[in-house]
Parts: C-alpha cells; sequence; structure tokens
C-alpha cells in the first residue's frame, strides 16, 4: 500500500474482531501530514480498536494499515521513536512520584526533552515529588499526555485524552496539542467531546457500529445535515403561505405552527437568499429571522437514531 | 519534535539499556512495597539462618544447607516476586504503559525480571560471605554449583512467568504460585530421603543432586540427567509463557 509523503497515516479494509464480535468492519481512513484527524463515534463504535491497530498495540485482523510507511506491529521498532501516543486507559508505577516517573520515561525514549521542560509544559512542576498514587484523575491525565509527548513525536494518538479533565486542564491540554500541531506533528483523536472535535479538528470521521459512517472537514460533514431557517410568518393564507415557500424554497422540511414557521434545507445560502428575495418581491416581514447550519452534535445524534432506526 | 525520520539504529534505545533502567524502578518500587521487601528478603534469611541453625558441622549437612537456601532464596526473591510484579504490573495497566512506547517487548519483560534477580544474587552473595565466615567448606568441583545456580534462576523464572500467564489477578497469585513452590520444596526434601535418580527431574532434586556432585558426594542419578531437569523445567515455563502471557488483563 503506498503512502505518500502527505498521507501518513493510511487504513484500507481494517477489520478487527473479539471472537465472534466484529469491532471495526472495513474501514479506510487517510489522515495528511500536520493535521488534526479527529475520530469520533457512540461508546463500543470501534474508535479505540482502531486506534489501538494504528498504534500497533493490536493486530488486525483484515485489510492494512500504514503509519509514517510502515507497518505498525511488524516496523514497531523503527516506528515508536516516531510515534507518541496516550492510551484510554493505561497505568502508571504508583509509588513513583511525577518526575521519576518522567525520567523512567526519558531513560526509554529516543531524544526526550528536558523533563522540567515537560513537567511545566503540562503543569505538573508543582507536583513533580508527589506519588503518582496520590494524584488526581485529571492531573494523571496531564502526566499521561506528558508521557505522550515528552520526544515531541511525529505523529500522536491521542485517546479521549481530556477525560475527567476540568475545562480549565482542558483548555491546557488543546494548547499543548495546538502547539505540537504547530510544530508540525500529526494528531490523531479520538474524544466523546464534540466540542472538542470541532474546536481542534482539519477533518474528522464519524464511526458506528464498527464503521466509518462520515468523513471529512467539519464543513464537509455537517453539510450532510439540514440546516435551519425560523421565521415569524408573513401575515398571509397559511396554505398559500406554505405552497410558495415549498415553492420557492424548495425544503426538505417545513413546519408551521401559528406564526411560527420552521424550514429544513440543505444548502442554507441559497436557500436563504431565494427566501429573502421572494419576501422583497413580495413585501413580506420576516420577523425573527434565524438561520443556522447544523451543528456536528446534530449530525452526531442524528447518525445514532438513524442507525438504531435501522435495527429496529 | 522529530522532524526526520530517524534510522532504525540510532532510534532504537539499547535492549540492554532499557532493560536496566526498568530493573532500576522495579528496585525503587520493591524496597517502597514493605510487603514485597519482607517477602523478597526476610523470609529467605529467616529460612537460611533457621537451615544454618540447624546445620551440624558435617559436610552433609553443610551441603544440604547450601541447596535449601538456593531454593529458598529462588522461589522468594525470584518466582514470587517475579510473579507478583508482573501480574500487578499487568493489572494495574503499568505493562501496557510500557508497550506503548520504545521499548521492545524483551526488554520490558528482562528489565521486569531483573530486579528480582538482582534480589537474588544479593542474597546469595551474603549468604556465601556468611558461609565462608562459618568455615563451610568450598566445594571441589564448583562448576557444578555454578550450573545448579543458573539452571535454577532459568527454571525459576520461566516458572515465574508461565505462572503469571495463567494467574488473572494479584490475589490469584496466592494461590497459583502454590503448586510449583509446593513441587521445589517437596522435590528438595523428598530428593535426599528417597534418593532416587528420577528426582533428578525436578528443580528441588536436581539442585540437591548439582550441589552434592559438587562436594563429591555419593548422588542416586547424574548432574547431566539433573542440568537436562532444569533445562526441561526451564522449556515447559518458557513454552508455557510464549502460548499463554498476555500483557493486559482479560475483560
Amino acid at each position: 500500500m503506498d503512502t505518500t509523503d502527505a498521507t501518513v497515516i493510511k487504513a484500507r479494509g481494517l477489520s478487527c474482531s473479539y471472537g465472534d464480535f466484529v469491532a471495526v468492519r472495513d474501514v479506510d481512513l487517510a489522515v495528511r501530514r500536520g493535521e488534526l484527524f479527529a475520530l469520533l463515534g457512540t461508546n463500543g463504535a470501534g474508535k479505540t480498536t482502531t486506534m489501538e491497530t494504528l498504534e500497533g498495540h493490536r493486530a488486525a485482523g483484515g485489510g492494512e494499515v500504514r503509519v509514517l510507511g510502515l507497518d505498525p506491529r511488524r516496523d514497531r521498532a523503527t516506528l515508536r521513536p516516531r510515534i507518541g501516543m496516550m492510551l484510554q486507559e493505561t497505568g502508571f508505577a504508583g509509588d513513583l512520584t511525577v518526575r521519576e516517573t518522567l525520567r523512567m520515561w526519558a531513560a526509554l525514549t529516543t531524544r526526550p526533552d528536558p523533563v522540567d521542560d515537560v513537567l511545566a509544559r503540562v503543569d505538573l512542576a508543582d507536583r513533580a515529588s508527589t506519588r503518582v498514587v496520590q494524584l488526581s484523575g485529571g492531573q494523571r491525565r496531564r502526566l499521561d499526555l506528558a508521557l505522550a509527548t515528552l520526544h515531541r513525536p511525529e505523529v500522536l494518538f491521542l485517546d479521549e485524552p481530556t477525560s475527567g479533565l476540568d475545562p480549565e486542564s482542558r483548555q491546557r491540554a488543546w494548547g499543548i496539542v495546538r502547539d505540537l500541531l504547530a510544530a508540525g506533528t500529526t494528531v490523531v483523536l479520538t474524544t466523546h467531546y464534540l466540542e472538542e472535535a470541532e474546536a481542534l479538528a482539519d477533518r474528522l470521521a464519524i464511526m458506528h457500529a464498527g464503521r466509518v459512517v462520515r468523513e471529512g472537514t467539519l464543513e464537509q460533514i455537517v453539510g450532510t445535515a439540514p440546516a435551519h431557517v425560523s421565521f415569524r410568518a408573513p401575515v398571509i393564507d397559511g396554505a398559500r403561505l406554505e405552497r410558495e415557500l415549498l415553492t420557492v424554497v424548495d425544503p426538505q422540511g417545513l413546519d408551521i405552527r401559528g406564526d411560527q414557521v420552521r424550514l429544513e434545507v440543505t444548502d442554507l445560502q441559497s436557500a436563504l437568499g431565494r427566501l429573502l428575495r421572494w419576501a422583497d418581491q413580495h413585501d413580506h416581514r420576516l420577523g425573527r429571522l434565524h438561520a443556522q447550519e447544523a451543528s456536528l452534535a446534530e449530525v452526531f445524534t442524528r447518525i445514532s437514531q438513524d442507525r438504531i432506526e435501522e435495527h429496529v | 519534535m522529530s522532524a526526520t525520520p530517524t534510522s532504525p539504529t540510532s532510534a532504537r534505545r539499547s535492549a540492554l539499556g532499557a532493560a536496566r533502567v526498568i530493573t532500576r524502578t522495579e528496585l525503587r518500587l520493591i524496597v517502597r512495597s514493605k510487603a514485597t521487601l519482607v517477602s523478597a528478603t526476610a523470609f529467605p534469611f529467616l529460612f537460611a539462618g533457621f537451615v544454618m541453625l540447624q546445620a551440624e558441622a558435617a559436610r552433609n549437612a553443610a551441603v544440604g544447607m547450601i541447596s535449601m537456601i538456593l531454593a529458598f532464596f529462588a522461589l522468594f526473591a525470584i518466582y514470587l516476586t517475579a510473579t507478583t510484579t508482573l501480574v500487578t504490573r499487568r493489572q494495574d495497566l503499568f505493562l501496557k504503559r510500557l508497550r506503548s512506547g520504545e521499548t521492545s517487548d524483551g526488554a520490558i519483560l528482562a528489565g521486569l525480571l531483573g530486579a528480582p534477580l538482582v534480589l537474588f544474587v544479593a542474597q546469595s552473595a551474603v549468604v556465601a560471605v556468611v558461609l565462608v565466615f562459618l568455615d563451610v567448606p568450598g566445594p571441589a568441583r564448583p562448576w557444578w554449583i555454578v550450573l545448579a545456580v543458573v539452571g535454577l534462576v532459568a527454571s525459576t523464572l520461566a516458572a515465574s512467568t508461565a505462572t503469571a500467564a495463567i494467574t488473572p489477578n494479584p490475589s490469584a497469585a496466592q494461590i497459583s504460585t502454590t503448586p510449583y513452590m509446593l513441587v521445589v520444596l517437596g522435590s528438595l526434601i523428598a530428593a535426599p530421603l528417597l534418593d532416587h535418580a528420577w528426582f533428578d527431574l525436578t528443580p528441588g532434586g536436581a539442585v540437591v543432586t548439582l550441589v552434592r556432585s559438587a562436594y563429591e558426594l555419593d548422588v542416586a542419578g547424574s548432574p547431566w540427567f539433573a542440568i537436562a531437569g532444569l533445562a526441561l523445567w526451564t522449556w515447559l515455563g518458557v513454552d508455557l509463557t510464549r502460548r499463554h502471557f498476555r500483557w493486559e488483563p482479560r475483560h
């Protein structure tokens, strides 16, 4: 499988199973150099299995995986110095202090940053002498991030990096990730926080039941769900209003309740243009006009619901 | 950030260096864990002291004492410590953590087993000095002792990884370690009493034969048979480990 310089991670037809349960089926992914690629999905969607296969922790049941042109399992020794990973579930030696943990990891890592710099980066300098067992969940997650980024890897895998972090720590973690992106690191992120993906991701994929069901930029993905337009109806006959709106705007959905009108449209800009021209031509006043693109959360929920309905 | 790909040679830490780092960390953790420290040091020394007190000046007793001490140290310092360490580190997901880095599986395992090995060597060195101080005569054929130690260490390390492979959690280790402990201690006690060549195929019996051979005492079997016995146990342990060892806990 060819992995061009621009594509640093590539999966083709990736499948993984646990016994009879197929966790990931026929997944194709391509992550470009220097971008942040977010992998979203409900619990059990197959994100972590996909991630752990890309990291080389699990063998692919089928298909091919390349990271920086290498097989993550077969070429582990060559690949690992170039990647960093923050696993969803992992442990520490609780009786080591934070500094001892970082020193040990630095001794096992090619070209680590100075330990004190890393401690400052993740805001754990004041906890350097504290045993890991005494850290809070959020502090452990920050230590996790410190270990994953100790050597400023070319590719960084972050599996739910901000779970359990308070908003301030989350912002700080995002800052660290942004710095790494600015320095050219490619980041693959899984998260349950959609706003995290919206804020950070260049491109994203949504997984459901082991498959990638949407992939693209935020705009492309959000564009797959209808935008909403609402306004207070002009004073005209309801039936006529409905007929004219269906003709002029051609919405996906139309709901008129009392004087409130709600439209669902696929191309917001074009639909809004037609609506405003129609209103001007007929001298209609559209009170409380509100237009909004679909949100990622809406797309996400729609996917989950659609898939649930498919199974009912 | 590593902007350009590093060559495999320069990127790879030497496995030995990585194992040393992990061993140092494990020794630090052992020192900080009172329970492990006591089981790894106090118990063997208590047993050794007890055996020394029982031993008379007779040569046979001194030789028996050496076999006992070696087996006790191997069981407590290596077997129990290594098994518990591997199972606990797996349960705590620390093995998974180590595997997420650059270190190879072999180096991780070597590093984790290195700490109990250091304990064994340190304890044996202390006892060797004590034996010299007590004027216990040295062996005429010391190489058999060396082979006994090497074989015992190898088979015990293999047994500990194999036991860890089939032990689901740290509390289960208290039960899963019992059979091998009984085999070693039982054969150690039974071999000199029953004096049969087949005991050379047991870990305890093999050590007894090799130590007796070092002191030119009569043996029912042969030191080569005893070495084959220890090799067999080592192979068995390695094979079980290869087939069943997991780096992550079962869910």
